[in-house]
This record gives structure tokens, C-alpha cells and sequence, in this order.
């Protein structure tokens, strides 16, 4: 099992090295492309809807002073 | 349609952008890679609107030489050609009368991502040590003390982790994003989460377990799970047997100093939730516990990072998949920076006067020299670099000696793409420090309260008017490269030529025989076969194959070869072998504590507050305090207070969050005004609260205490108008 974890994520790593590159060849350049759309496919299944979706406090309370606009902020230090 | 990618340069994570254009347009769009097949789509609101941070009015165009008295702000424009002239022939003077170790030099190397070693290697040509940089309480100081347990920094398995646990850390969509993004996909894979964070946090709020510690308690809440870990039997058996020295030792301090109830006791957190969080930790198969700037902040630093290394030994997670990596660098690729840096050629009795180098030693080259021979054994690099901070002087020595003279004086002082009056702490200090120079110089895109103390400000270039070529900081087998979108506007030139163009006027012109940058990259990828608009073209990330438990091949670059839970090192200088607790606790003077961080969404560190669009969202430093507190001590939400430690007093205005436990409030970093006369560089910065005589600073590294520093507050009258955003464009 340990061995089957190993190999997995060495294979992985091997594909991330593989889906990065501009390849020479077009056969490789071909398949490097259908794993790029796997990877996007999978990621815009849901997957990265967190980038979207930023309500904690930490974010909120700052777009709070951005919607006062500019004519607000001309006195905001005052 | 015109697309190139790029790297960003705006903080330390270097996102990969894709940067496209129709044609006839001046302006890129930016957007997040989503081919990156580790953080897809990273990119934030900084990135994203890069182009209108650097395309500002106040952006450097021309080198300036200082006409006025220092600080004063009033400068004539001057060649490079005259600049460069003038500057080589002051520090010429300064290292006749003084040696070389008189020049001091601070680099933020996010900021000029391609300095390829060059300032390091300029300064061991010229002999001087003194080499000093904010990484010291960020990252490069954990890299350094990581190399106590087992020789290098690792990376964090975030692809096949099952467990995860937080510090303190917040990364979210503006901050980090590209380490966010990895930990929030683990997470959707089921990785579970643990954060320790006295306050409750967006990160908290999703965790498997949040663990609401006291400020500055990490450390002992590591040594709690190592206790749980030890007594339960649930560390890695067979690993702590073959590969470790010192378990009994341990054993024996987590007896004598970590007894359970005083973990509970210190950290303010129940029994049952240590263990059960300890236990989640230690039987997820492959856990991870990502770096935090928290525990770089801390008196208690260096322990708390030994501490952390332990536990990902002792639970078998280093080099194994889902857990810590120990990647070095790729073998036979791109040429490393510290192959670049020379490191070799600066003299032992040089390197013995760097500042720091007998007090306070964990990352200075007392440490690079005791793992040198193990490191080249293991990883194949004698002087490894890791983060750039395995081999800095300290900064609180090193601008001591600069306003004092003392042990040796520093009279010359040269910042590169480093807001250093604002970076450190103690301000006060580094003020005084600047002031005592013969010659302070600034490499820089703005005027910032750095540079108004400098007597030359030279324009630098920004990471969309340079192509990019960064090898991960010296920390893993990745590379990346970034096109050069346009030409610098004005003058600004890259950090290269500046090095270069001083080299030559130094007499050390032939070992910086590139050209151009461009030259240099060539240089690095030689083994490669390949030049640098090849590689670039090919590879946007270049992944080397990392193998999981090379150790079982090479050993641990330590002197025993193996992960050393009893420090040999640290012991054999008379340091503590083993964690120890140590704190700062409030009086009546000071009931209250602050700490420094919680990054804001608009900016990185002390920039972009010139950006009227980040700027807007953002526009003046704030306090975050308790409900109760504010109303304990008289405060207004919206309001102006002060808040004032041993070191000094600041005002900020009050923002009143039930996030925050009572008796701890935030202070931001990095605050001042560009649109100021005076730059407001003396009134909100939070390196003038930072005291750092001894009790405030880690022993080992001497960095000092940001995470809960006794402090009172108090409502403020303000006694001055603002520009305000009237003056921001």
C-alpha cells in the first residue's frame, strides 16, 4: 500500500512536470493538451469556486469602505 | 491576440499569470493560470491590477541624488553613469577606512526576483558578511532552524496530504493564494484540517479542529502532542529507531517542563482537544504542517520551529507522500543562486565578524559552516541558500553597529527593493542607524521612507518590464519563467545592471562578465543544453521527478546523518539541544497584547499604498479590538487611538471585531502615507512598537516578538490633518 501511495504520487508529479512544458514533439504536445482540459475540466467542475466566493470578515469589512466611493474618502482621515 | 506568461513578483509566492493583449492595446489583462497543474488560477486583486501600480505618477524614473539635508526630500536627477561614479567612490572610502565589512546590505528579494545571487555575490567579493533581509522573521529563518533536525527546509505535500495543520496562517484568495488554493483543494479531497489561532479566523471557521490557543503558545502546544504522541505510542517506530538520535532526551524534557497540565495551563486549551487533535495529526497518512510566519515571529522561535520539525519526524511524515519533502535542488539543472553567490570565497575570519555571528547564531554562517560539509553530502551544495536566510546577519546587531559602532562600525548602507525603515523592528533604531551612515543607497520603484534617508535612490524596473527565471528560492526542484511584457519606462533599470555597473568600478568587473540579465540566465542553464528564450518558451514551470525518502540513500544533511531530535549543533555552541518555553506576559502597565500580521487584501508588506484603486478599500491602519475591550478601554469604532508599548507609540483607527479574543488586539505592518509630506513614516508603522533589547528577541536568532507584545491602548485626538485620498492618484 505505502509502495502504491509512493509510485502514485511520483507519477503525478511526473505528469504536473509533463502537462508544464511546450513539447518539441506533436504527438506529446497533443497529449500534454488533453491533460491540460482534464485538469481544467475537472477544476471548473466546482472545484475552484472559492476563488469566487470570499465572504469572510477578513475581506468584507475592507469592501465595506470601498463602496463609500471617492467623494466619502476625501474626509475619511479628516 | 498577444499572450505571454508571466511572474508575478508582488509578494514572495510568485503566481504564474497569463497575460494577453488585443492588438493596438497599450494595457494586459491578467488573469490566474489555469493550465498550472499545482494552483490553477492563482492570482490576486495586487497581481491582477499590477500594471496601474507601476505605470503611477510616482513612479521613479530617473537616478536622484540627495541636494538637502538627510530626510529632508529634495533631490536634483543625475546619470546612472554619475550615480554609479559617485556611489562606488564613496564605498571605496568607507572600505578603505573601515575594511569591507562596513557595508551593510538589506535585500527584499521577492521585490527583484532575478537578483540571481548577485548581491551576495557582489558582497563576498568585496569580503563583507553583512547581508541582512526581512526573510529573517519570514521564512528564511524557518528554513535555517529546520536544518537543526534534518538539514534542509521541506516542502509541504499539499497534492496528497490527508491531514493539515495551520499555525496561524492565513491564506486566503488576496494572500498566498497560490499555497491557499493548494490547501483548499486538499481539503476537498478530505484532507482534514487543524489550526491553531488565538483568534477565530476564516481558516479556523472551516477547521476539523480549531484549537483557540494564547498568543505565543504554539510552542507549547507542539510539545503537548509530542507528550500525547510519546505516551500514546502513536509516533513512527521503526523510523524514530533508524532514524533519529535523542528520543530519550526528549522524552525526558516533555517529562520534566511539558507535564500536560501545564500545556493546558499555558495555551489556554482543554486537555481532551490536545490529545484528540494530536491523535488526528499523528495517524493521518501523510500530514502536513505548512510553514507559518507565527511561529517566525516569537520569542520562543527557534523552539517552536524544533518543535514542529519533531513532530513531522517522529510521525513518519518526512520525504513520504502527503507529508514533507526534502526535494533539494534539481540535479544538472538550472544553476542554483548559491552556486552564483560565491560563498566559498568569503574568509573565514570574515565571516566570523558578521553581525549576529556569536549571539545569536541560527542563521548566520556559524550555522551555514557547521551543516556545510553535510549539506554538499546530501544535496550536492556546500552553502546552500534556502529561502535566501540560511546565512544572514542578524538585523537588530546590524543596525546597532551601524548608529553605535558597535562591536566594528558600518558607515555604508545599500537597500535593494527593501522598505528596510519600515521592515524591521525597532525603528527607532534603524532611523538612528541610517542617519549615522556615510553612505545610504537605494534601489527602488518609489519613494519610500527608506529611500528619503538615502543619499542616492536608483530607479528599478518591475517584474512586467524584466524577463523572469526563478529557481523556487533554492528550496525545491522547480523553476519558473516569466516573460518580459514591455521596456522599463524612464530610467529604471534592473537590479542586475546595478550590481554589474558597480562591480565594474570595484575592480571585481570579471566576475560579472553577463551583459545583461539575459547573459546571466544563459549562464545558469548551461548544463541544460538550453539558452534562456528556448527555456522559457518550453518550459512556463519546469517540475523535476522528486523520489519520496531519499534519506534512506544519502542520510540527513546533520553531522549524525540522521534527524537529530537532540541538536548537536545547538548543544555543542552551549544553546538549548531541546524546545524550551519562553513568553512575554502583560503587567499593569501593559495589560493588554498586540500582534502583528493578518495580512490585508490590498497589500503586500509596506507597498502598493500609492494605488488609489487598492487603496480606496483601504485607506488608513487599523486596529482590531474585542468588544469588550473597546469598551473596557474607551473606544470608538472608526475612531483614532494609540497604542503604545516599552518601544513607542503608534495611532491607528479602531475597528471593532468579536473575532479577536479580549485582551488581544491586531496592529497592521508596513503602514505609512506616500501622499504625505513627510510620508507619515513616524506615526502608524508597526516596527515602532517592536522593541528589541533581549528579553523581546529569540535567543538563537535574535528576531524579535510579534505575536503578543504587552501593550496598552488608549483613545487619540489626532493633532494633524491629512492629505488623505486627495492625494492619492
Amino acid at each position: 500500500m505505502a509502495s502504491f501511495s509512493v509510485w502514485r504520487a511520483e507519477f503525478m508529479m511526473r505528469v504536473a512536470g509533463f502537462v508544464s512544458q511546450e513539447h518539441p514533439s506533436a504527438v506529446k504536445r497533443s497529449i500534454a493538451r488533453l491533460l491540460r482540459w482534464v485538469g481544467r475540466h475537472r477544476q471548473r467542475s466546482g472545484a475552484l469556486d472559492f476563488l469566487e466566493d470570499e465572504t469572510s470578515i477578513d475581506h468584507m469589512d475592507f469592501e465595506a469602505l470601498d463602496d463609500e466611493g471617492d467623494e466619502a474618502s476625501q474626509h475619511e482621515n479628516r | 491576440m498577444e499572450t505571454k506568461h508571466v511572474l508575478c513578483a508582488t509578494c514572495d509566492i510568485s503566481c504564474q499569470l497569463v497575460a494577453t493583449r488585443k492588438d493596438g492595446e497599450k494595457d494586459y489583462e491578467l488573469t490566474g493560470d489555469f493550465d498550472n497543474p499545482m494552483a490553477p488560477g492563482a492570482i490576486c486583486a495586487k497581481g491582477k491590477i499590477a500594471q496601474s501600480t507601476f505605470d503611477h505618477p510616482n513612479r521613479l524614473l530617473k537616478p536622484l541624488k540627495r541636494v538637502g539635508e538627510r530626510g529632508a526630500g529634495e533631490w536634483e536627477e543625475i546619470s546612472w553613469d554619475q550615480a554609479m561614479d559617485e556611489i562606488a567612490a564613496k564605498l571605496r572610502k568607507v572600505v578603505d577606512e573601515h575594511g569591507p565589512e562596513a557595508l551593510a546590505v538589506t535585500s527584499g528579494p521577492w521585490n527583484c526576483s532575478n537578483e540571481c545571487g548577485m548581491t551576495r555575490r557582489f558582497m563576498n567579493l568585496l569580503g563583507t558578511p553583512n547581508y541582512i533581509s526581512p526573510v529573517a522573521l519570514c521564512l528564511g529563518n524557518t528554513a535555517a532552524v529546520n536544518r537543526f533536525t534534518y538539514g534542509w527546509m521541506p516542502l509541504p505535500d499539499f497534492e496528497n496530504t490527508q491531514c493539515i495543520v495551520v499555525m496561524g496562517h492565513n491564506t486566503h484568495t488576496q494572500s498566498w493564494v497560490w499555497e491557499y488554493i493548494r490547501q483548499r483543494l486538499a481539503e476537498q479531497r478530505g484532507a482534514k484540517l487543524i489550526v491553531f489561532d488565538p483568534r477565530r479566523s476564516p481558516v479556523a471557521e472551516r477547521a476539523d479542529i480549531h484549537l483557540a490557543i494564547k498568543p505565543g503558545t504554539d510552542l507549547a502546544m507542539c510539545m503537548g502532542w509530542i507528550r500525547v504522541i510519546l505516551e500514546e505510542e502513536l509516533y513512527d517506530k521503526g523510523f524514530v529507531r533508524d532514524w533519529t538520535i535523542g528520543i530519550d532526551a526528549l522524552r525526558e524534557r516533555i517529562d520534566q517542563q511539558f507535564p500536560m497540565q501545564r500545556v493546558v495551563a499555558l495555551t489556554g486549551v482543554a486537555e481532551s482537544d490536545i490529545r484528540e487533535s494530536a491523535r488526528m495529526y499523528a495517524t493521518a497518512k501523510g500530514a502536513i504542517i505548512p510553514w507559518s510566519p507565527i511561529t517566525d515571529q516569537q520569542v520562543s522561535s527557534t523552539s517552536a520551529i524544533r518543535a514542529i520539525s519533531i513532530l513531522r519526524s517522529i510521525t513518519g511524515n518526512l520525504d513520504a507522500p502527503g507529508g514533507e519533502m526534502l526535494m533539494g535542488t534539481e540535479e544538472g539543472g538550472v544553476m542554483p543562486e548559491s552556486v552564483l553567490e560565491l560563498t566559498e570565497l568569503l574568509s573565514d575570519e570574515q565571516k566570523r565578524k558578521q553581525l549576529g555571528y556569536e549571539k545569536h547564531p541560527a542563521f548566520t554562517f556559524k550555522s551555514a559552516d557547521a551543516f556545510a560539509e553535510h549539506s554538499e553530502r546530501v544535496f550536492g551544495e556546500r552553502y546552500p541558500n534556502i529561502v535566501k536566510g540560511t546565512h544572514m546577519a542578524v538585523p537588530s546587531p546590524t543596525f546597532r553597529a551601524m548608529a553605535y559602532g558597535d562591536p566594528y562600525p558600518v558607515k555604508a548602507f545599500i537597500a535593494i527593493a527593501n522598505n528596510a525603515l519600515m521592515g524591521y523592528g525597532n525603528q527607532h533604531l534603524i532611523y538612528k542607524a541610517m542617519m549615522n551612515q556615510d553612505l545610504n543607497v537605494c534601489f527602488e520603484q518609489f519613494m519610500t521612507p527608506t529611500a528619503n534617508l538615502c543619499d542616492y535612490v536608483l530607479p528599478g524596473d518591475s517584474w512586467m518590464e524584466r524577463p523572469n527565471m526563478m529557481d523556487f528560492y533554492n528550496w525545491a526542484t522547480l523553476t519558473m519563467t516569466g516573460h518580459k511584457l514591455y521596456d522599463p519606462p524612464g530610467e529604471c533599470r534592473n537590479v542586475y545592471d546595478f550590481w554589474h555597473d558597480l562591480a565594474h568600478r570595484m575592480d571585481l568587473g570579471e566576475h560579472f562578465p553577463w551583459r545583461t540579465i539575459t547573459e546571466l540566465y544563459d549562464h545558469r542553464l548551461e548544463t541544460t543544453g538550453y539558452k534562456f528564450e528556448e527555456f522559457k518558451d518550453r518550459y512556463k514551470l519546469r517540475v523535476f521527478p522528486n523520489k519520496y525518502y531519499n534519506y534512506r540513500e544519502t542520510g540527513f544533511a546533520t553531522p549524525s546523518g540522521k534527524v537529530e531530535l537532540f541538536s548537536s549543533v545547538l548543544d555543542e555552541w552551549g544553546l538549548d539541544p531541546l524546545p524550551y518555553y519562553r513568553n512575554l506576559e502583560t503587567t499593569d502597565e501593559f495589560p493588554l497584547k498586540m500582534f502583528v500580521g493578518l495580512r490585508e487584501p490590498q497589500y503586500f508588506q509596506s507597498a502598493q499604498r500609492h494605488n488609489r484603486k487598492l487603496r480606496k478599500g483601504n485607506r488608513v491602519p487599523r486596529t482590531f479590538v474585542n468588544p469588550a475591550d473597546a469598551e473596557r478601554y474607551g473606544l470608538v469604532d472608526g475612531e483614532w487611538a494609540s497604542i503604545e508599548t516599552v518601544a513607542g507609540k503608534i495611532h491607528m483607527k479602531v475597528a471593532v471585531r468579536d473575532d479577536l479574543p479580549e485582551g488581544l488586539i491586531r496592529v497592521p505592518h508596513g503602514w505609512w502615507l506616500p501622499e504625505e509630506k513627510d510620508l507619515g513614516a513616524f506615526e502608524h508603522n508597526d516596527g515602532i512598537v517592536i522593541p528589541d533589547s533581549d528579553e523581546y528577541l529569540d535567543r538563537e536568532q535574535g528576531i524579535p516578538h510579534l505575536k503578543g507584545v504587552p501593550c496598552r491602548v488608549a483613545p487619540h485626538v489626532l493633532a494633524r490633518e491629512y492629505v488623505g485620498m486627495n492625494g492619492v492618484v
